[in-house]
């Protein structure tokens, strides 16, 4: 589903919720494939 | 350690559940077959459930900041805990919202929304600071009076005359692409709301139950759901539904059995009033908890004090009208998908990935 920006203008707490969120998704993948060749490389 | 039976956490489950939904009918966009949306959310609502109640298999008895402290490290959890403390009150801005306008459009028309909205958080804040022992015993002594209210409505509404099954048909008669596009908005709301239980869990008393305890909870609740939009429909028809405010007082005015049972707004209101109350104080109560996790505090009480005062103000300054509330909680909700589901689930996959090499 497209984002829409006129949402995310008129609620900043929701945008930061959604750029929190997505900044989040990707550092925890991150961490996870980090555990991941961690265990495999071990 | 305060700590809450599992009948409790069915009667939290439950009464959140029902909370503020009972108001709408869910999936709404897909007309006749909003029911049919309802099931299926239910039916994807399982996986969410069994990642939420996976993570306190793995850490029983320890709370959501500990968790995620253990699983991250500190520097990655606390503002991972500032960011579900931020979600938990905007959830809490919307519920508290939601009903002072309703109260004040039903029952209170000429007070103030400030009055109601600080009427309602002064109780609020005293509930909550009692603990959350507290909390669940209030809701354990409330929920079957919300139950006898809620099943009443229905059946009266049902022998009312307007009741009209025919309503319904055709069932699925646009195919399943309505459904489907509805379904997302659904799971959202409200069975992702009930990742606000992953800083309750650490409350239960007894941990193995927990998920059996919550399937069961969403399941009558989904069930209550399911009898209501069902009525609202065969009552007043996909469109006037779909239109309509608030479809359960609607559906209630139309009520008129014999002289004597009519006007029954004030059940609604009663369900209204209940549902809302707790909804609002379970998800403002957890943003006190994970917000004094955050400060190192182990009592929430005076955050729960100072933001209390505060949140009528957040919420008028948040929402212009009921409609721009509705908005931006149906629309926004799609959204809060990353939150409700997709960083669980890279928790819950961490955990279990790390749990792994440890026993290697």
């Amino acid at each position: 589903m497209p984002i829409k920006i006129e949402l995310l203008k008129a609620d900043p707490l929701l945008s930061f919720l959604v750029f929190g969120a997505l900044i989040y998704v990707v550092l925890l993948m991150l961490v996870l494939i980090y555990h991941i060749f961690k265990g495999f490389f071990r | 350690m305060r700590q809450i039976s599992n009948i409790q956490l069915f009667a939290l489950i439950v009464t959140f559940e029902i909370g503020s939904t009972t108001l709408f009918v869910l999936g709404v966009g897909a007309k006749r077959d909003a029911w049919i949306v309802v099931l299926v959310s239910f039916l994807f609502s399982f996986i969410l459930l069994w990642i939420y109640t996976e993570i306190p298999k793995y850490y029983p008895k320890q709370n959501f900041a500990e968790i995620l402290t253990d699983c991250l490290g500190v520097i990655l959890a606390k503002p991972l805990l500032l960011l579900y403390s931020l979600y938990f009150l905007g959830q809490a801005t919307h519920n508290f919202y939601e009903f002072g306008a309703l109260i004040k459009m039903t029952a209170l028309p000429t007070t103030p929304l400030t009055v109601i909205l600080y009427l309602f958080i002064v109780v609020m804040v005293y509930i909550l600071n009692k603990g959350i022992e507290v909390i669940a015993r209030s809701i354990e002594v409330f929920l079957p009076f919300l139950f006898f209210f809620l099943l009443a409505a229905y059946f009266l509404i049902m022998i009312s005359g307007d009741f009209e099954l025919e309503n319904l048909l055709p069932i699925l008669g646009d195919g399943l692409q309505p459904v489907l596009t509805e379904a997302p908005k659904v799971v959202g709301f409200p069975f992702g709301e009930t990742v606000v239980f992953l800083v309750i869990w650490h409350y239960v008393q007894k941990q193995p139950h927990i998920r059996k305890t919550t399937y069961i909870a969403v399941t009558v609740s989904t069930f209550l759901l399911l009898i209501a939009q069902i009525i609202f429909i065969a009552v007043l028809g996909a469109e006037l539904t779909a239109t309509s405010e608030i479809p359960l007082l609607e559906a209630l005015l139309s009520v008129h059995i014999a002289m004597i049972f009519t006007n029954l707004d004030i059940i609604g209101v009663f369900i209204m009033f209940i549902g809302g109350f707790y909804k609002t104080a379970i998800h403002f109560f957890a943003f006190c908890l994970a917000f004094s996790w955050l400060l190192n505090k182990t009592n929430p009480k005076w955050i729960c004090i100072i933001f209390g005062l505060a949140l009528p103000m957040i919420s008028i300054l948040r929402f212009e009208s009921l409609s721009d509330q509705r908005w931006k909680g149906m629309e926004g909700n799609v959204y809060n998908i990353l939150i409700y589901a997709i960083l669980p689930l890279l928790l819950l996959l961490i955990i279990k990935v790390k749990k792994k090499h440890k026993k290697m």
